[in-house]
């Protein structure tokens, strides 16, 4: 593939270095940051698509079916989809270099398991972060100019809130990653592994109440089922909690609920029981992904 | 690599932390309990403006010698130190009104918001709910508002009412409406006023409903709330005359609406069913009105669909209209909306198509009929539309035929100076004739066209120019003497009352063959600062605030104008030219018809009062009087649910020689008399009951008090009070009166009955009337000083359906010059011989809320109180005492018709007991119990 190739060709320059030390964390995370930073797709799949998609949520939700308000939480949501796109993109990344043995060659370098998976973290985090600022503040700058109130909701959140939410979406990619590395680790062959990769990508951004807001999810029962075997409802559900101020009272809830909040199915009232349960499925993806790592595909 | 792991996981563990901590605080307002104490004495800012709240300086009981009898002790549902919304619901409130009635507890009148209120505007600023809403309109009931049940009429039907027989005055045109579409108050906001009253004279009261066909009370904003419910006094009063009243559904892009802002207007059911639709519905059978005037400017100037559809308002609509005309209930049939949209007009352009396809597509949403036909719709259509205009689409449109009320042009009286009394109206309701006139066109009778008032500040703008204006005026409000306050506000009362006759009948005071201007001239008179200029140039004014200030104006250019164009006397009539009235061109109606039955007994009663007064008075049967007005102290009070029905010639007097009086001569022998020396005025100063009698007088001073007019003795003065339509003579009439002359200058004073063909006189026919005559009457003195003059109508003979009793008045034949006469009570059929109706039986007194007040050590009540009455039809009204403490008197503070009253300010003697009494006045003015009953504070 293209992609591998491309891999293989920084790897080089890479590793002609001598004097470069690679047992070596910022050694690994310099060389992943080449490797996608000079790569065009990474800048159309992790960030002009989600940026696209959430634009397009934002039209669409104000436009055609809100006509009221698009609140805090449901702009967060919107701007977070940037979150599965790195992660499915650096899982494919990651498969396409198991199989090719680039792991195996590292190793012998001394780079651990838990430094290749923080590197590929804090590059998921960057390209989350960059999805997220551009969205929310291309939206605040357009809401601003055309002076569209509906659309400036977003200044309801105090300071202490978005402490809060950057720091639970940090964990929530950190989560992802793990979810999606352990697929990539954990399926041999690559159509498979490619299949359960993009098919669970597209579930976890359809049923997690990530680009269909809860209104809609609450339309139908068997939605409401699916969306709770989609991980990321979880933790789209902590950022909804913390950005509704559902966790101070839980009136909040109403600002998931714009149209009609009465007789609606409100999924948690509590932050911690996702918070929890988005913690124990990261730290069995962890363990998982730990204990399935293997630097080659030859198992 | 070991440093950036431990500070992943440290930030981690501090996330969990903060969140944690973070997240065991709970939101909280103390909003409510900080709010300041409200103060009454400021008319600005809702308030009564007075300070006669527990302010009384009397030493004698105001209640009379009545006897008392004791009911249950109460013990409040809720005592606190404000109205805890978590626990009762008033429904929408506008933030300001929440200000008011949460230190209060007021029950408020009622604009509701389509969303409901931001929990913001109730001090919860919770970031969580500031996207929530609270008191949707589709939520509401009226059993969970408790303010609803203050703002239900007691008069729910409205009364029969009939063109006077004789509609042939000048150009008076059965085929003219006029629909009132008018701030209820002078404030313009719903928090102002409420369903219980005011201690002040001044306010805006509705003097002519004779010439209301109907009355859209105007009101509303995207803050205060679309949905403007109908004053509660102003409903029973246009009942009571026989008129429609509605409220106003306010939508405007240009005042702030905004998409969101309709969430719950537009909101269906499964079935495609409008939920605003029923509620709409349910409100107004519940508050006892008419239905709606829409005011669509949702869009604002914008394209459609910016902010409303105006196809999904016209759905709205004909479900309104289809659900009214299916409806079982007697009240829900009689609903209607009335449709008005910006830049609205039935014209078609040079292609044959309606230049506003939104007026035309809401002419069509009109409820369809078993045979396929549509029922009309009422628009009104952008202000200077002329009837031409609508002439194809009435051709097109059969089912407008015959509908002069369907189709309305719009004037705003309040745009430029003096278009009250002395714009033409004809403009606006007859087509231009070949010679550029305004006049009939019988080949076109369809074209006639009904007009409605903007009339949203209009008369009110005069006295506020001087109130605003005047420090003289200002200092004395300002007092602190109750006395002066009253007699400010008094003198502001009679500038309203006077300014608003002039819009019904000119500057002359007049309806006859009048000729106003046209707008156009009218602009000239351009500036709303210029209003001072009318109060200098009215005779009727007799005194001037800041004289000498105002002494310069008198040289401007503007006064100058004014007064050329409206103010030069016209020799001919005694009048002012260019004088032109609302009721020189509408037939007036009246409640005095026996249409029902030739043997009808009419039981008609009416002491004309406003609704307000500075005192409030009663007689009983045997001729007692008793008042509020004890010590000379005033009791200044509004609240129109008392008013009653007012003149319908309002100041008609015609002067004439004695002896012509009695022959046919008479109506070629007299004029009109000039207002500078003898015009009708509401009397607060002379009152046989309630607050005010109509007085014949020469002006009003500086404390609002008639002054004498000038006669000239040995005339008889005609003075055409009542217009009626009587078809049979079996009735008894009776006036009481009452004269400040010496006995022997007395004047005499006799009953005069107008007889004329039913329908008589063609329009623009110059003629007075037809056969007014004096008949025989007899006179009582009663212990109180007013005299009762009593004549029976079948003295008048010839009268038939065909020719009919038109008018009745009275005639004065004076002996000096300088004196004022006041009527206090017109009855027909009214048995008062005898006591013929039971005094009501009141139990259960019952409080559901006390505010208690803390204001310069002393601890202030607020009460909402009720009581059961065995028969509400007994009372006629009530009238509502307290026991003041300090002094051990009883002291008049409220009045009402309602079974239930809410008082303010007052304080509780050493047992911590309010003591409150009721005082029930039969139908026929006896007030025999008092019921009291203690309340624990």
């Amino acid at each position: 593939m293209q992609l591998t190739q491309r891999f293989k060709k920084v790897n080089q320059q890479v590793f002609n270095k001598e004097n470069l030390n690679f047992n070596n964390f910022s050694s690994f995370l310099v060389l992943i940051f080449k490797q996608n930073f000079r790569n065009i797709r990474t800048y159309i799949f992790c960030l002009f698509i989600p940026i696209v998609l959430f634009a397009f949520c934002v039209y669409i939700w104000n436009l055609f079916y809100a006509d009221y308000y698009l609140t805090p939480p449901l702009i967060i949501a919107f701007s977070m989809c940037g979150y599965i796109f790195s992660s499915i993109y650096i899982s494919i990344q990651v498969y396409e270099l198991k199989i090719q043995n680039f792991f195996s060659r590292i190793k012998v370098l001394g780079i651990s398991k838990i430094t290749i998976i923080l590197s590929y973290y804090i590059l998921s985090l960057i390209l989350s972060f960059l999805v997220f600022l551009i969205a929310i503040l291309g939206l605040f700058v357009f809401a601003k100019i055309r002076n569209a109130s509906s659309l400036l909701t977003i200044t309801n959140l105090k300071w202490f809130v978005w402490i809060e939410v950057i720091m639970a979406y940090g964990f929530i990619i950190f989560a992802s990653l793990l979810l999606f590395l352990t697929f990539s680790m954990v399926i041999k062959k690559r159509a498979y592994a490619y299949l359960l990769i993009f098919t669970y990508g597209i579930y976890a951004l359809v049923f997690s109440e990530i680009i269909l807001i809860p209104e809609i999810t609450n339309i139908s029962t068997v939605l409401v089922v699916l969306s709770f075997f989609s991980f990321f409802k979880y933790c789209t559900w902590v950022i909804f909690i913390l950005s509704s101020y559902m966790n101070f009272d839980y009136w909040g809830f109403t600002q998931l609920f714009v149209k009609n909040y009465n007789n609606v199915f409100v999924s948690f009232w509590s932050v911690w029981v996702p918070i929890s349960i988005m913690l124990l499925l990261s730290l069995t993806f962890l363990t998982l992904l730990l204990a399935k790592m293997r630097f080659s595909d030859k198992y | 690599m070991k440093k950036i792991q431990a500070i992943l996981l440290s930030l981690a563990s501090l996330t969990v932390v903060s969140t944690l901590f973070i997240s065991c605080f709970r939101f909280k307002s103390d909003y409510l309990a900080s709010l300041p104490n409200f103060d009454w004495t400021q008319l600005n800012n809702g308030g009564d403006g007075t300070s006669y709240a527990y302010s009384y300086d009397g030493s004698q009981n105001t209640v009379g010698d009545v006897n008392s009898v004791e009911l249950n002790e109460v013990n409040p549902d809720n005592i606190s130190k404000f109205l805890d919304y978590s626990k009762v619901n008033t429904g929408y409130q506008y933030y300001k009104s929440i200000q008011k009635q949460a230190v209060t507890g007021v029950p408020l009148s009622k604009n509701y918001s389509f969303n409901g209120n931001k929990y913001s505007d109730y001090g919860i600023d919770y970031n969580s709910r500031t996207f929530m809403y609270k008191n949707s309109i589709l939520d509401w009931t009226p059993n969970d508002d408790i303010d609803a049940k203050y703002l239900q009429p007691t008069v729910e039907e409205i009364s029969k009412a009939v063109k006077v027989a004789n509609y042939g005055e000048y150009h008076q045109d059965k085929n003219i409406n006029f629909n009132l579409l008018s701030d209820p108050t002078i404030q313009h906001r719903s928090y102002v006023s409420n369903g219980v009253g005011a201690y002040n004279v001044y306010e805006k009261s509705i003097l002519n409903w004779q010439s209301i066909d109907s009355y859209v009370n105007w009101g509303g904003s995207w803050f205060e709330g679309m949905v403007e419910i109908p004053n509660v006094g102003l409903t029973e009063q246009a009942h009571k005359n026989g008129k429609p009243i509605y409220g106003t559904i306010f939508m405007s892009g240009y005042n702030g609406l905004t998409r969101d802002m309709l969430r719950d207007f537009i909101k269906r059911d499964s079935s495609g069913n409008y939920l605003i639709v029923d509620k709409l519905i349910e409100m107004a059978d519940y508050y006892g009105f008419e239905g709606y005037f829409i005011n669509n400017e949702s869009n604002g100037g914008k394209p459609n669909g910016s902010v409303l559809d105006y196809n999904v308002l016209f759905e709205i609509c004909r479900q309104f209209n289809e659900k009214v005309a299916a409806s079982k209930n007697k009240h829900t049939q009689k609903l209607e909306l009335v449709y008005y949209n910006s830049y609205a007009t039935l014209a078609k352009n040079s292609t044959g198509e309606y230049k506003n396809n939104e007026t035309y597509q809401a002419s069509k949403t009109g409820a369809v009929n078993s045979d396929g036909t549509r029922n009309p719709v009422k628009i009104t259509l952008d202000f200077g539309s002329t009837t031409e205009s609508n002439d194809l689409f009435l051709r097109e449109h059969a089912n407008y035929n015959g509908k002069s009320n369907y189709i309305s042009t719009i004037v705003d009286v309040d745009y430029r100076n003096q278009m009250p009394g002395s714009f033409d109206y004809r403009t606006l309701t007859y087509p231009l004739s070949k010679d550029q006139e305004h006049e009939i066109d019988e080949t076109r009778p369809y074209l006639y066209s009904s007009f409605t008032d903007f009339a949203g500040g209009e008369y009110t703008k005069y006295a506020q120019a001087i109130h605003e204006s005047s420090k003289e005026l200002q200092s004395r409000i300002k007092s602190s003497d109750l006395s002066e306050q009253v007699k400010s506000y008094l003198y502001l009362q009679q500038i309203n009352n006077l300014f608003q006759n002039i819009m019904y009948s000119g500057t002359n005071g007049h309806i006859g063959d009048d000729k106003g201007l046209e707008a156009q001239t009218l602009y000239t008179l351009q500036n709303a600062k210029y209003n001072l200029d009318y109060i200098l140039l009215d005779p009727r004014i007799k005194d001037k605030y800041d004289a000498a200030k105002y002494a310069d104006k008198e040289t401007s250019e503007m006064y100058q104008k004014a007064k050329s164009l409206i103010y030069e006397p016209n020799a001919a009539k005694n009048g002012y030219k260019n004088s032109y009235g609302i009721s020189s061109l509408v037939v007036p109606t009246t409640v005095i018809q026996d249409e029902d039955g030739a043997n009808e007994k009419l039981n008609f009663s009416t002491n004309f009062s406003t609704g307000n007064g500075v005192n409030l008075y009663n007689v009983d049967i045997e001729g007692n009087q008793h008042s509020s007005n004890v010590d000379g102290n005033y009791y200044p009070w509004t609240n129109t649910r008392l008013a009653d029905i007012l003149p319908t010639y309002q100041w008609n007097i015609y002067e004439g020689n004695t002896s012509n009086y009695g022959t046919a001569d008479i109506n070629n022998t007299v004029q009109q008399v000039g207002v500078d020396k003898l015009s009708g005025y509401y009397d607060y100063n002379n009152v046989y009951k309630k607050g005010n009698s109509i007085s014949l007088g020469g002006g009003f001073d500086k404390d609002g008090a008639v002054v004498n007019g000038v006669w000239t003795p040995g005339k008889t003065y005609n003075w055409e009070i009542m217009g009626t339509n009587l078809a049979t003579n079996n009735h008894m009439v009776s006036f009481v009166y009452k004269t400040n002359t010496s006995e022997e200058n007395d004047p005499d004073v006799s009953l005069i009955v107008g007889k004329s063909p039913q329908g008589a006189g063609a329009l623009g026919e110059e003629k007075l009337d037809t056969n007014v005559s004096e008949i025989k009457t007899t006179k009582t003195v009663e212990k109180n000083g007013w005299t009762r003059i009593t004549a029976d109508l079948s003295e008048v003979s010839g009268v038939s359906t065909t020719n009919r009793i038109s008018k009745i008045g009275l005639a004065i034949k004076p002996k000096n010059a300088d004196f004022k006469i006041s009527v206090g009570e017109m009855t027909v059929d009214k048995v008062l011989e005898n006591k013929s109706t039971e005094s009501a039986l009141l139990t259960n007194a019952a409080s559901e809320y006390v505010i208690k007040r803390s204001e310069a050590d002393l601890q202030k009540y607020n009460i909402r109180f009720k009581w059961d009455v065995d028969d509400a039809d007994k009372v006629k009204y009530y009238e509502i005492y307290y026991y003041n403490p300090d002094k051990k008197i009883w002291v008049n503070v409220g009045e009402t018709t309602n079974n239930l009253y809410f008082l303010k300010e007052l304080i509780a003697n050493s047992s911590n007991k309010l003591r409150i009494g009721i005082l029930p006045y039969n139908q026929d003015d006896i007030a025999e119990k008092l019921f009291t009953f203690n309340v624990n504070v």
